[in-house]
């Protein structure tokens, strides 16, 4: 009875809040709006659907370049082209769909799991994508402009030096992953500080959804992983527009030093574009069987195991090297050593999906999907840890099949168990589940059918990055199967398109908590207003919509300790482990900055990639200029006072 | 670029397959192999069987708690779910590994004793093989003969960019690297021809980058040896002189060397006994008189991008080019 005196009480208090939330949490419409948003969700979207055309983009590449394989000695593509497009494919991939896909998740849900109104730096969040997106530009368009990566994704010189590629594709290929490396680490930092410190009160570490664990543990990776990748390519410009002598060995440089830091960055990137994925599975797993996840302890912990022990085992790329047999022992030892903490999260898991009681939605699908698929590139990515057998498995089609299995597994099925999980909460809209289930089986079997049969390949001898090879060699059946199974996995891409677009329109209504989920994205309207939670939510347990009533409801409504904050443009900061209140972080509104600074950048960078160094010079004089409207103190009286308030 | 008139381009090759080791070192690897892929395909099933038990098995119906909380899972329950992550996530996954870590390790250990032997040098360059014999002088490419059953000793580098050195059949992959040296030992425990290939991308030719392992007995080997040894055969008919003259004057010469003769390049494959090799361009054609024609007319249309530029020479030079060069045995 108390209850629903408090439920009236809420009500006419939250109708006359929400009124003035509105007001202030607005983005202007039409296009000056859509370039000064600084709105999380915005910018989650965005970067959301940017990556799926980049994953489309670098499915149609794979596409051809099977085709060209499916027979022995086709001539769909030149040699060139074939280099061109594994090269960007690759890079496509890695950079610009598998990580910016799931800062999209994290960019549209941190804030809405941690209970906050925004991310901790929106308008860095907004240059975060700003600088992915003309990256992605810069890559392309120098791809159009005739000058595509031609060295691979991993661009080992000195293949990539100046005199073995001559002309601006490599340039191109290092620019754009220049450009990247800045949104990337401001993404990964504006993550680490919204997780550490926008965490809503109560809501303790202990405490904090098992999705923000791995998010965290990937950012921190980011952070400490991309610096490595940096000073590679400023070497190898260096060495191409300058003529230092980073990689000449005639001169006396080095051709390990770029694989040591390449791969120093190259395989925590893997963990970082798996590690969130592993915690979508996390969140979606115990909500379609009804229960909480088995050991949230022992899956957290296995997170920051990964993303740590991840840094200890580049060396496995190196086997056949002739490194001395102590270094391949220790990074084999490194390597089995960093498959535990993922048979920790399989083995979790499994036993919450033991004890609990499946609802086979299409989101679920995708997480079985994930498990057999990830499963099986676990176990041959063992095979690759041992020394003496990864000299014969290296660079063959094996290791295609090891890393897609990795990849697909754990990137690509678990970012599907995402959309079909989030999109309601993202549109107010269901997709279909017929479409869903055809979707699902589509790409499951096409991924299998696909990579399967490339670890025959690779046992029968057949190298990796060949543009054809040579009939009566026992590899054509192989090729074909796997062709024919890409083709299948590109129907089950084509049907979620479909799905997209029609839900879009005409899906089911989602309401609330369609899926009857435990974290507090699920205790607001679908889609979220613009500030995201009326009252501040106050978290007393680790599912908190899965509590008895007087916890939901203190979820639900922010209860009697919950704060409206409605003193302009604020959130509240809580301490980093326990997230007692601390005080108030006043937020910035729209903002051109974020995009003037990103469009200085790139000119910048592409006038040292077209050797224009005065335009360059210019380029930094703008980035400076930028920088400094970009922290010119705002007008004041916005509301914050000023001992409370932080500025961004 | 149509090929359909070599029906298979190496007949006398099998699947160049690492589990058909025809050497100790292919044997051991294929060993780990084959042990390994079977114990993780057997952990693989199991996975795959819990989880599709734990999907489909039946469910005893549970009451809800009186306040409707499904976050609080029982002491009991929470101690049965740590106790099966422990021990099905950590301690058996490690007994496993650190097994089949010990396991790996030994036979590294095996691998790693080095015999004594025969040494030969292996230069890769974009994109053929430059193999030598240094202590008979003997300089071939893209074919790297081998006693049956005779420990050989491998000295392996580059020429210009990063190469791997790989024989399916008989040995892992080592990498030739410029600036550096790599040593490694190869046996073939019987005769035959096993394929080998270039396994780290090099660039545009990467894909026909071959060569040919050609393991003899050894009276076989010893003759092809001291055949080798010789300076090239001397130009005898008429049109072998002329192609000769052809070879110094259209170009062929500032590339290649014919030991014995003014043609002394080194951008390309000594030819001194081409004649005698099995193939053309690094594993590309078969090397047959109307293939070599091709080749050497439209080099960049048989194998695009590859540093063999085309000359212009008449039909006539040509026939006389392929007089000579068909002559060098």
């Amino acid at each position: 009875m108390s209850a629903s005196i408090m439920e009236r009480v809420g009500q006419d208090e939250r109708a006359r809040s929400v009124q003035l939330l509105e007001q202030l949490w607005e983005t202007p419409r039409g296009i000056v709006g859509s370039l000064t948003s600084v709105d999380h969700k915005v910018i989650g979207i965005r970067y959301l659907v940017t990556s799926v055309i980049f994953l489309l983009l670098g499915g149609v590449e794979a596409m051809v370049m099977r085709t060209q394989l499916a027979g022995p000695e086709l001539g769909l593509v030149s040699p060139h082209t074939f280099d061109q497009l594994f090269s960007l494919h690759g890079t496509t991939m890695i950079f610009f769909y598998a990580s910016p896909m799931l800062s999209g998740f994290s960019n549209f849900l941190v804030p809405l799991l941690v209970g906050s109104r925004d991310m901790a730096f929106p308008r860095l969040n907004a240059f975060s994508y700003w600088t992915f997106l003309l990256s992605g530009i810069l890559l392309y368009g120098g791809a159009l402009a005739g000058a595509p990566p031609t060295g691979g994704w991993f661009a080992y010189t000195p293949l990539t030096t100046g005199p073995y590629s001559p002309g601006a594709s490599v340039d191109v290929y290092a620019m754009g992953l220049l450009f990247l490396t800045v949104s990337t680490t401001v993404g990964a930092i504006n993550f680490i500080v919204s997780i550490m410190r926008l965490r809503c009160p109560g809501m303790s570490m202990s405490r904090m959804p098992i999705y923000l664990w791995s998010t965290l543990s990937a950012s921190f990776a980011i952070v400490f992983a991309l610096p490595a990748l940096t000073v590679a390519l400023v070497f190898l410009e260096l060495d191409r527009t300058f003529g230092s002598h980073f990689f000449d060995v005639t001169a006396g440089g080095s051709s390990f030093l770029w694989q040591h830091l390449f791969w120093i960055f190259g395989h925590p990137w893997v963990y970082i574009v798996v590690l969130p994925g592993f915690g979508i599975i996390s969140t979606v797993i115990p909500t379609f069987v009804r229960r909480p996840l088995a050991s949230y302890t022992m899956v957290a912990l296995a997170s920051v195991a990964v993303a740590v022990l991840g840094f200890g085992v580049w060396a496995h790329h190196m086997f056949a090297t002739g490194m001395t047999a102590l270094s391949t022992s220790f990074f084999s030892a490194a390597s089995m050593t960093v498959s535990i903490p993922s048979a920790i999260a399989v083995v979790a898991w499994l036993v919450t999906i033991w004890y609990g009681r499946p609802v086979f939605r299409t989101a679920f699908l995708f997480c079985i999907g994930f498990l057999f698929i990830f499963v099986l590139g676990g176990v041959n990515g063992v095979m690759t840890g041992l020394v003496p057998l990864d000299q014969q498995l290296t660079d063959t089609y094996f290791i295609v099949a090891h890393m897609h299995y990795v990849l697909v597994g754990a990137n690509v099925f678990p970012v599907f168990a995402g959309l079909y999980y989030w999109f309601p909460k993202m549109t107010g809209r269901l997709l279909d589940e017929r479409l869903g289930r055809w979707n699902f089986w589509l790409m499951f079997v096409g991924a299998n059918v696909l990579f399967f049969p490339m670890h025959l390949l690779g046992f029968a001898g057949m190298p990796r990055r060949v543009y054809t090879y040579a009939a009566g060699l026992g590899w054509t059946a192989s090729n074909l199967t796997a062709t024919i199974g890409g083709y299948i996995f590109v129907l089950g891409v084509l049907v979620f398109l479909v799905n997209f677009w029609r839900s879009l329109r005409k899906g089911a209504v989602a309401g609330d908590n369609p899926w009857g989920a435990a974290t507090l994205e699920w205790s607001i309207p679908s889609p979220p207003p613009p500030y995201n939670f009326a009252r501040i939510p106050v978290v007393r347990a680790r599912d908190p919509l899965w509590t008895s009533d007087a916890d939901r409801m203190a979820a639900l409504a922010g209860g009697a300790e919950g704060a409206t904050m409605l003193e302009g443009h604020t959130t509240p900061v809580t301490t980093a482990v326990d997230a007692h209140p601390e005080g108030m972080l006043r937020m910035p509104g729209e903002s051109w900055w974020p995009l003037v600074l990103a469009l200085a950048i790139g000119v910048t960078l592409l006038s040292l990639l077209l050797h224009a160094f005065w335009w360059a010079a210019a380029g930094t004089l703008a980035v400076i200029l930028a920088t400094g409207g970009w922290f010119w103190p705002a007008h004041p009286g916005s509301g914050a006072t000023p001992d409370s308030g932080r500025e961004e | 670029m149509n090929h359909s008139m070599i029906p298979h381009l190496f007949p006398a090759i099998d699947t160049p397959s690492i589990f058909a080791p025809a050497g100790p070192i292919a044997a051991r690897e294929a060993l780990l192999g084959w042990g390994s892929a079977a114990l993780g395909s057997v952990i693989f099933i199991i996975v795959c069987v819990v989880l599709a038990i734990g999907l489909w098995r039946r469910r005893e119906v549970t009451t809800e708690r009186a306040d409707g909380d499904v976050s609080v899972i029982g002491k009991q329950e929470h101690a049965r779910e740590l106790r099966a992550i422990v021990i099905f996530g950590f301690v058996l996954p490690a007994i496993v590994l650190v097994g089949l870590y010990g396991w790996s390790i030994s036979e590294a250990v095996a691998l790693a004793a080095r015999p004594q032997g025969q040494e030969v040098e292996v230069v890769g360059h974009q994109w053929w093989w430059e193999v030598r014999y240094p202590a008979e002088g003997v300089t071939t490419a893209n074919e790297l003969h081998l006693p049956e059953g005779v420990p050989v000793r491998l000295r392996v580098s580059s020429a210009d960019v990063i190469h791997s050195f790989w024989v399916p059949r008989l040995l892992g992959k080592i990498d030739l690297i410029p600036g550096d040296t790599n040593n490694v030992w190869i046996r073939a425990d019987s005769v035959g021809l096993f394929l080998g290939m270039c396994a780290e991308y090099c660039g545009v030719q990467h894909a026909r980058m071959r060569f040919m392992v050609v393991s003899q007995p050894a009276d076989e080997y010893a003759a092809w040896l001291a055949s080798e040894r010789t300076a090239a055969r001397s130009a005898v008919t008429p049109t072998e002189m002329e192609g000769e003259k052809q070879f110094m004057e259209a170009g062929c010469a500032g590339c290649h060397t014919v030991r014995g003769t003014a043609a002394a390049g080194i951008e390309g494959p000594d030819l001194t006994h081409f004649a005698s090799r099995l193939t053309i361009g690094a594993g590309t054609l078969p090397n047959t008189r109307g293939n070599l024609a091709g080749w050497i007319a439209n080099p960049q249309h048989i194998k695009p991008g590859n540093h063999m530029p085309e000359l212009p020479i008449t039909g006539p030079q040509l026939q006389s080019i392929l007089d000579y060069v068909g002559a060098l045995r």
